[in-house]
């Protein structure tokens, strides 16, 4: 294992992807999540015969189908407390080999299955929410190329800005939002050996807003990092943002 | 919600034949009459936990308001009532209320009875 160490390229690397997700409810407990990425968008910067040239690759992302279930409700007047863990498979079909010049981590497809478990918890309440959350993703070589295994650690709040009165006929809630995530990931083996610059640790800080209505939801997050550590020479994070938008389709179940 | 309607029907037939049993043995010999019989309540007041945001109110409604003989329902996000008004020919029991709430996804509480007459707390 080689140390980590502060990673300071750049490197130009740009990423721009739209993620659809998908929450249906089985029963008032169990819940499917499917995740899809697509297009990805991916540019970096090459430099060849003295020359940087930029590079980019755009194609279908991988897919993600995650089971939760919730194990334990206390709920309150105004507030419910949940903790459900949740399985899920990664799938591959997103475009592993979409320019060839780029190396394989930057693809908008990982190549890999994967398997990931996480346990997540909320606290929500009339006028704030809490959540947290533990994941760990494995996955399987595939082509040559195995990313490495990550854990992740994600915790947020959002608190209720505008009204300052809730009630059933408000149009709809303007929350602050501060969210926190943490990933620690071996790195990438590519043919049997360390893809350098690959795995690493990296921790952000999320400030943003969100309205929410019974129908949509629209958001926006900035990802800034505070620390970063990447095996070898690895692109440097400088800063991420979340456009996100949401649409309820309302089950038959709940409704 | 086929089997869950089913299953409070059911309930609510088992529910009367024990009253039945139960006035059978202390009463006395006499004509029955429509007063021995307790008042039909027209409006339950009942405890809802759960309820942590104000755009889930319309599910709970909903569900609250496919109780055969429940008139209009409506619900308070500060205290946790709903407030479920009955026709007077109604003969909804707790359970259907607390299968209801079930079903929606929150936890119900206590259910307090308003008759013309007083209320009662269950």
């Amino acid at each position: 294992m080689e140390n980590p160490t502060l990673s300071t390229a750049g490197g130009g690397y740009q990423n721009l992807a739209t993620q659809g997700v998908l929450v249906y409810g089985i029963t008032s407990q169990l819940a499917l999540i499917t995740q899809t990425y697509q297009p990805v968008w991916t540019a970096t910067d090459a430099t060849a015969g003295g020359k940087t040239v930029r590079l980019t690759a755009v194609g279908a992302g991988d897919t993600i189908q995650e089971a939760r279930y919730t194990v334990y409700q206390l709920d309150g007047i105004g507030s419910t407390l949940r903790v459900a863990p949740l399985i899920g498979l990664a799938i591959p079909t997103g475009m592993d080999d979409s320019n060839p010049a780029i190396r394989r981590s930057e693809q908008p497809g990982t190549g890999n299955w994967g398997g990931r478990a996480a346990l997540t918890s909320s606290w929500q309440t009339l006028y704030w929410n809490a959540e947290a959350e533990i994941e760990y993703r494995d996955y399987i070589p595939g082509a040559g190329y195995q990313f490495g295994n990550t854990f992740l650690a994600n915790a947020a709040f959002h608190y209720v800005l505008w009204p300052t009165r809730i009630t059933p006929n408000i149009p709809g809630e303007l929350f602050a939002s501060f969210e926190t995530n943490f990933s620690s990931a071996r790195p990438n083996r590519a043919a049997g050996a360390s893809a350098p610059g690959t795995g690493g640790q990296l921790w952000l800080v999320d400030p943003g807003l969100d309205w929410s209505t019974s129908g949509y939801g629209v958001a926006f997050t900035a990802l800034l990092p505070v620390l970063q550590q990447v095996y070898g020479q690895g692109r440097r994070y400088d800063w991420g943002f979340l456009f996100h938008i949401r649409i309820s389709l309302y089950t038959p179940h709940h409704w | 919600m086929g089997d869950a309607v089913v299953g409070s029907v059911t309930l609510r037939i088992a529910r009367s034949l024990s009253i039945c049993a139960l006035s059978c043995a202390i009463l006395p010999p006499t004509p029955r009459t429509v007063a021995a019989q307790p008042t039909p309540a027209k409006e339950a007041l009942v405890i809802v936990k759960g309820v942590a945001t104000p755009f889930s109110v319309f599910g709970l409604l909903k569900r609250l308001g496919q109780i055969p003989g429940v008139q209009k329902v409506t619900f308070d996000l500060s205290s946790g009532v709903a407030d479920l008004r009955l026709r007077p020919d109604a003969r909804v029991t707790d359970e259907d209320i607390r299968q209801a709430i079930f079903n929606a996804s929150y936890t119900p509480g206590s259910i307090r009875w308003k008759a013309p007459g007083g209320d009662h707390e269950d």
